[in-house]
């Protein structure tokens, strides 16, 4: 049903194919005319734009106008139509160091795992086959516990965690995973504004750390607060750069469409519906 | 205490019912481990499925070696894992939501099989034994296959323990940990169609199903970790073989039905408890079902 296959390598570098490497001056993202086709309907269209190593993007777009879609493309789990990512020169495939953090409604959470559990997951890649956690990947772990303050939780089963604590346990498991580009679908969907603003906090320390950051957002104002570079999709990119040149009422309009409405003194609101249900959306964005 | 002694220890005088305990407990054991799987991944239905479809590929051993025995096991072996592929490919191809695909393989190859068996005359004993296993028919060959297989199906699960554990909590995430995902996945698959061979005889097709899932959901009600729900399984799933054994060998009811009959009961214990406790804290017993959505 899906428009393509994640990519399939074996314990990379471990049975056969060796790591991508990264080629120094590659641009730390490239996303090249990348088209996907779900089921013959376009759900990405020619998607084009780079970042270089540090850089933070935020992805705002209406519902269904591809931001899950292109997050899956650029973490190598779902395979484009036509196009190619490029990470550091390279197919994502071949990356270990791209972090996923998916929307938490994608999430079982009752699942019988805790929170340790979770965050040490991001180190399976690593380990390869057969082999067990050593010293080196616990203490990683409980450095990235610490650093998004859930050491005292470790132990809690991961559906008796708060939807902020929640979203911080993934941060937990890309810091623990050594991501250097991390790929964020609405970490703030469904958080009120003390959980927003942790993990806006939490976001900064992976800037800090000169991680990647790309992320998809439904609020324009934290877009162009918090973020100096903005992609404005819908399906195809509307408006690709820093905020105040991106977000200009024409190009919102032709982004949300109907959804928008411009004033003439206030600028432009946006009503999304999506909005009134603490991002609960079901169609991935 | 000498009635409860005599209670167990009076059938341990027959070996032919001493193989039926350890094949029982074997499988009890093994079923509930894969059904931790099962149960949390949600492929229940996928179990089920593969259980009935087996069957025309026993009927064609049957029919084949005219009524051979030990060869069946090869048999159902060679259909499961034939099966286990099948469903997965029927989807793909067809577009079909899985369940549906799921429904025609697994309906489909249940006629077939119930067909060819019924152009054997007698045919309404051996059907049973399909059906409904014959656990006190398991010959020392068979417990040894069981032992085999069983035995490298936990190996398998050891080895692989947490490349499955990421694969069933966050498909993506194996992705992007770029653990080779359709290779786990069909392994996966596979080592349910052996465990479900390995239990064809004990408590049949129709029950298999049972003690996949059973002693799995209890034990996922009781314990919040993953390795401590497929211990917890397992043991539930042994105690279960066990005691319906001794159930069956005490009233005379079928020893599938009785297997089952106390895994089931177990699974209803826990959850009484479980709400019962729940009242005790809450005051609001405990409501299973849906994903509990966490507030910020």
């Amino acid at each position: 049903m899906r428009g393509g296959r994640s990519c399939q390598r074996g314990w990379s570098g471990r049975l056969g194919r060796p790591l991508a490497v990264h080629l120094p001056g590659a641009p730390a993202l490239e996303v090249d005319r990348v088209t996907v086709l779900y089921d013959g309907r376009p759900a990405l269209e020619d998607v084009s734009f780079r970042l270089s190593g540090g850089e933070r993007l935020a992805i705002v777009g209406p519902n269904g106008a591809g931001k899950s879609t292109l997050l899956k493309v650029v973490a190598g789990v779902l395979q484009p139509s036509s196009g190619q990512v490029r990470i550091r020169g390279e197919d994502p495939c071949g990356h270990i160091c791209i972090a996923y953090l998916p929307q938490r409604t994608e999430i079982d959470w009752r699942f019988p795992v805790t929170v340790l559990d979770v965050v040490l997951m991001g180190r399976v890649g690593r380990l390869g086959l057969f082999r067990r956690p050593g010293a080196r990947d616990r203490a990683l772990v409980r450095e990235a516990l610490e650093a998004v303050g859930l050491s005292d939780l470790a132990g809690r089963q991961i559906g008796e965690l708060s939807g902020g604590q929640q979203q911080r346990m993934f941060i937990a498991r890309a810091l623990a995973q050594e991501a250097e580009l991390v790929l964020l679908d609405e970490p703030l969907a469904g958080l009120d504004a003390p959980s927003q603003e942790a993990i806006l906090k939490l976001l900064e320390l992976l800037r800090a750390r000169g991680v990647t950051l790309l992320l998809s957002l439904h609020d324009l104002d934290i877009a162009a607060q918090h973020f100096p570079l903005v992609l404005l999709l819908n399906r195809r990119v509307v408006a690709f750069g820093p905020p105040q040149e991106a977000f200009s009422p024409e190009k919102l309009v032709e982004a949300f469409g109907g959804k928008l409405r411009a004033l003439p003194e206030a600028g432009v609101i946006v009503t999304d519906p999506c909005r009134t249900r603490e991002g609960e959306d079901a169609s991935a964005g | 205490m000498q009635a409860l002694v005599s209670f167990f220890a009076e059938p341990l005088a027959f070996p032919f019912l001493v193989r039926g305990l350890l094949a029982s407990a074997l499988v009890g054991g093994l079923c509930a481990v894969m059904g931790t799987y099962v149960v949390l991944r949600g492929m229940a239905f996928f179990g089920d499925a593969l259980a009935h479809a087996i069957l025309p590929g026993v009927a064609v051993g049957y029919l084949v070696t005219g009524g051979g025995r030990r060869s069946l096991f090869w048999w159902a072996l060679g259909t499961a894992i034939l099966v286990s592929f099948g469903i997965g490919a029927t989807s793909r191809r067809a577009r079909l939501k899985e369940d549906t695909a799921i429904g025609i393989v697994f309906a489909g190859m249940f006629a077939l099989g119930i067909a060819l068996i019924s152009t054997v005359r007698g045919y309404a004993v051996d059907l049973a034994h399909f059906l409904f296993g014959n656990v006190l028919g398991v010959s020392p060959h068979d417990l040894v296959l069981i032992g085999a297989f069983g035995g490298a199906v936990l190996l398998v699960v050891l080895l692989f323990y947490k490349e499955f554990l990421v694969i069933s909590f966050d498909p993506d995430l194996a992705a992007t940990l770029r653990l080779p995902t359709s290779f786990l996945r069909h392994l996966l698959l596979v080592l349910i169609a052996v465990t479900v061979v390995v239990s064809l005889q004990t408590v049949g097709v129709a029950l298999v199903l049972a003690m996949l899932v059973t002693p799995a959901a209890t034990a996922y009600l009781l314990v919040k970790r993953f390795s401590a729900m497929m211990a917890l399984a397992a043991g539930l799933g042994v105690l279960s073989g066990v005691l319906g054994l001794y159930l069956s060998y005490w009233t005379g009811i079928a020893s599938g039905a009785a297997i089952v009959l106390v895994a089931t009961g177990g699974f209803l214990l826990a959850l009484f408890s479980r709400a019962g406790f729940s009242l005790f804290r809450h005051g609001t017993p405990y409501s299973g079902g849906g994903k509990r959505r966490a507030q910020s």
